[in-house]
């Protein structure tokens, strides 16, 4: 016991749990509907898009934040335009806008050689550096999720599984993909400090997919997506702590243990139901 | 009366294409109509176009006499067609039939009492009321069916439009939705209906309006179902037949049967003895 509470006697390494806790669950919450839309790759496109967004703020000398996060967004509804008002499919669209955004980043740090340090961070996230912003940044956006979610709730699950018919019904689909965008968008900015860019599509996608193979109910889903994204930031953590290891990339590849051991126990599940079946055939 | 549904000179053009043009159809309370006519006709465009899914690029649509915008409550409710359904959402038939209730003004994620009894009552009116906690996926085609069917009719809306509610099951479970919607018109409910299936329609829809890219005709089927008529609908041939109060519509085939297309057909092998006449006398067409 002690020693699992050694480490929490270091500042950075409070901070960091408490920022591997909270991103691993928003991105578990939010992961849920990107899945479910068949949008796993709009995760590692923004975050690209975003990195631009970031390099661009660095050299302007804006508030990351702004800067990244206002980039974030204008390229999340330029792909959602792009996609519907053009024979331009999303994914194509997600190819060719974030792309461009990420190069324009690598463009700019070719130019000016002088934030190796940051572009590294942006790229493979740094757990270890988070400041007391940062938390209160990464608290700001998990309450104005969980807001959106809890009081959309019903709306956000009928655009996710049937966009056109829910329009339909009522929902004003539009206004909820803008907000959806944003919500995405803040999320990626608040990781991307974290998690780095290239690990956030994982953290996305991973925990819902790992609460899919062990439930059909959306709810239950939710939650469930929520608590292995926490869990697993927590775990990883200390795991990074204990064998000295890059704190995003344990994270990550804690979260894929979680998904096998759920291919595992799914597979399990449907043996035994099979066999049962035979048993009372 | 004011009709509930009013298209006046209604076309569609997507880019240069003209998908819909000339459109007039009045729909009145209490009136069951079927939209039939070949793939690519424009029958879904013009549900979208009723739908408020799209802009008319020309002509006018009018819900209760008003623009769709001026009325505050929906008033139309919508079933897709199955095959638009991803079968493998996480929901169970309660929470898909809830759907249907998402303006009713509640902010809570769950459903307020009424509503659970409202889901309820029309779960018992369908008869699938046993499988409000099964997944989507565990249930037949007809079943399926009936949950859409459910979460219109949840939604109290003035009219009901289904696109293609008969495609992808079984003829006799298609008989079945299609007395539903009748008892369901009987009830006073307004239904607009896309299909394919001719014979469907001509014996149990009593409203017919013919579309291939403007309206060829619109009436009873008696009326409408004529090889004329058909014919300009679909460009070939038909043959409508009268038998037993039944209107029997067939393409006619371009020789007289497949023995013309495929003159030495590959004979199978009959393997229970019991199955050498399959076909009862009562099935042969010849009787027509």
């Amino acid at each position: 016991m002690n020693q699992l509470l050694e480490p929490l006697s270091f500042s950075f390494f409070r901070y960091g749990i408490l920022a591997a806790l909270l991103i691993g669950s928003l991105c578990g919450l939010l992961g849920v509907y990107i899945v479910l839309r068949g949008m796993s790759y709009i995760g590692h496109g923004l975050s690209h898009a975003i990195f631009g967004g970031a390099v661009v703020s660095f050299v302007l000398a804006w508030n990351f934040y702004l800067g990244a996060g206002l980039w974030g967004f204008a390229a999340a509804v330029l792909i959602n335009q792009t996609a519907r008002r053009t024979k331009i499919n999303a994914d194509a669209a997600i190819g060719v806008i974030t792309t461009a955004s990420f190069a324009v980043g690598v463009a700019l740090i070719s130019r000016y050689r002088n934030f190796t340090r940051s572009f590294d961070a942006a790229l493979f996230g740094n757990i270890l550096g988070v400041t007391s912003d940062d938390l209160w940044a990464i608290g700001g956006v998990c309450i104005m999720v969980g807001l959106v979610v809890f009081f959309s709730y019903k709306q956000l699950l009928f655009m996710t599984f049937n966009n056109d018919v829910a329009q339909v019904y009522g929902v004003r689909t539009n206004w909820l993909d803008t907000l959806f965008s944003l919500m995405l968008a803040a999320t990626l900015i608040v990781s991307m400090k974290i998690l780095g860019v290239t690990l956030i599509a994982a953290a996305l996608v991973i925990p819902p997919i790992t609460a899919r193979l062990l439930t059909d109910s959306f709810h239950r889903m939710l939650g469930l997506s929520t608590l292995i994204g926490g869990l697993t930031g927590c775990i990883g953590m200390y795991l990074s702590y204990f064998f000295d290891l890059a704190s995003g990339a344990t994270i990550v590849l804690t979260q894929t243990s979680c998904f096998v051991l759920a291919l595992g126990i799914a597979a399990l599940r449907k043996q035994l139901r099979n066999r049962m079946i035979h048993t009372h055939v | 009366m004011q009709p509930i549904i009013e298209l006046r000179d209604v076309g569609l053009r997507y880019a240069d294409r003209l998908v819909l043009d000339q459109i007039n159809i009045h729909l009145h309370h209490g009136q069951f109509a079927a939209l039939v006519g070949p793939s690519g006709a424009g029958k879904t465009s013009l549900l979208r176009l009723i739908l408020g899914l799209h802009a008319p690029s020309h002509g006018q649509i009018l819900t209760h006499g008003k623009h769709p915008v001026d009325n505050q409550v929906p008033t139309i409710a919508y079933v897709p067609q199955l095959e638009t359904v991803d079968w493998n959402f996480p929901v169970t038939v309660e929470q898909v039939v809830a759907m249907g209730l998402v303006r009713q003004g509640n902010p809570w994620p769950w459903l307020r009492k009424h509503q659970r009894q409202a889901v309820q009552a029309v779960l018992t009116q369908l008869e699938i009321e046993h499988l409000a906690q099964q997944h989507i996926r565990n249930l037949s085609g007809g079943q399926q069916q009936r949950v859409f069917l459910a979460r219109a009719l949840v939604a109290k809306p003035a009219m009901l439009v289904l696109d293609e509610p008969t495609t992808g099951i079984d003829p006799r479970v298609a008989e079945t939705i299609l007395h539903l919607l009748a008892d369901l018109n009987q009830q006073g409910m307004t239904i607009l209906m896309t299909t394919h299936d001719l014979n469907s329609a001509a014996n149990h829809v009593p409203w017919i309006i013919c579309l291939n890219q403007t309206i060829i005709a619109q009436g009873t089927p008696e009326a409408v179902f004529t090889p004329i008529v058909l014919e300009q609908t679909y460009h070939s041939e038909m043959v409508v037949v009268h038998h037993e109060g039944m209107l029997l519509i067939q393409q006619r085939p371009h020789g007289h049967s497949y023995r013309d297309l495929i003159p030495n057909p590959v004979i199978g092998e009959v393997l229970n003895p019991a199955m050498e006449n399959p076909i009862e006398p009562a099935f042969r067409t010849a009787e027509l």
